[in-house]
């Protein structure tokens, strides 16, 4: 019995499981799965990111002060520094991947 | 233990207690954990069935899930490391739901412990850069094309980025452990405090249970989460070290 009304009655059998899995609910969305970045998730570790650059920048600067006795100028450099490395942190985390490879899972 | 008089102790979960000299409930945990993944795929692989039972479906899923997730992080290439993942993903995953047990102890909630593990990473990472690419490894701190002047500015710049990873790594894992466990002590606490005050509080008491109860799920979630994360992030680092940029 040929039913013409029937969406993709000609279609593969891969397509026609997909459209029934579809209907039935079965796929979830993609930002369902785990670990996809919620924006709560995102802006933390954004913020993280930020954090960890200034705190590596401003560790830097001290040790460098306390070793050549300069303070505070290496302060002052590793402060922007660290700014500046927290800023790019942060766009390579939005951009997702960096140069060719494997696609990277974003907003980890 | 939960309401000290009045105040709300959360913090006293973290704190390492002796067992012997030099030997901690921090490394009697990470003990069982090695002990628990050792047991999951010796006793699990045993049997050796076509058809997997329960245990050895579990070590075959963790085994598949990691593999998985080099391959597709790292490349081909990426198959030597597999052992190094698979044993930090599994220490982490066994350190964070050992912790959800009542009683527990969660070595992950101690920035030293986190952060010895990103050093490792870290370590390793470098280690295989200068491996692979020698001397060509420190053209990472300087993208091509950059104009020589601002050299002294793109380097450091990039050698900070560099250097926090380890700092982010660490810090992530920390304070995602540490954030949840005080989360639930705080909320126990409330129930305990107000079960104790009365009729009406003991209905009040509710509130917190329920809002614990979910947090439990949650921490599973997190608990999970953050094994995956580290070890996705340390993929994303060897890739980055074995292809350069």
């Amino acid at each position: 019995m040929e039913d013409p009304s029937r969406p993709g009655h000609d279609a593969s059998f891969e397509e026609r499981l997909r459209a029934a899995r579809a209907k039935a609910g079965l796929d979830r969305p993609e930002q369902a799965r785990p670990g996809s970045p919620s924006p709560w998730g995102l802006g933390l570790r954004a913020g993280l990111e930020v954090a960890s650059a200034l705190a590596v920048g401003v560790g830097f600067g001290l040790a460098l002060d306390w070793w050549l006795s300069t303070r505070p100028l290496f302060l002052v450099a590793g402060l922007f520094l660290g700014g500046a490395a927290g800023v790019l942190n942060v766009y390579r985390l939005m951009l997702g991947r960096r140069g060719p490879g494997p696609e990277r899972n974003r907003g980890m | 233990m939960a309401a000290e008089g009045q105040s709300i102790d959360a913090l006293s979960q973290f704190a390492l207690t002796p067992i012997a000299a030099g030997f901690t409930n921090s490394n009697l945990y990470m003990l069982v954990a090695g002990a628990g993944i050792s047991a999951l795929m010796l006793i699990g692989m045993r049997s050796r069935a076509r058809v997997p039972g329960r245990l050895q479906s579990l070590a075959e899923v963790s085994y598949e899930f990691v593999y998985g997730l080099v391959r597709d992080q790292i490349g081909h290439e990426g198959k030597k490391f597999f052992p190094f993942v698979f044993t930090l993903f599994m220490f982490i995953l066994f350190g964070n739901m050992l912790g959800m047990l009542p009683y527990a102890f969660t070595f992950t909630s101690h920035i030293a412990v986190t952060f010895t593990l990103a050093l490792v990473v870290f370590v390793l990472v470098t280690a295989v850069a200068l491996a692979i690419h020698g001397l060509h490894f420190f053209s990472y701190f300087f993208p091509e094309g950059a104009p020589k002047a601002l050299a002294p500015l793109i380097i450091p710049i990039e050698v900070i980025s560099y250097l926090s990873r380890v700092v982010s790594l660490s810090v992530r894992l920390f304070a995602n452990m540490v954030a949840g466990h005080v989360m639930l002590k705080v909320f126990a606490t409330f129930v305990v405090m107000m079960g104790s005050a009365g009729a009406l509080g003991l209905l009040g008491a509710v509130a917190p249970l329920a809002i614990n109860v979910a947090l439990v799920g949650f921490e599973f979630l997190v608990a999970f989460l953050q094994a995956y994360v580290f070890a996705v992030l340390t993929c994303i680092y060897l890739h980055d070290a074995v292809h350069l940029h």
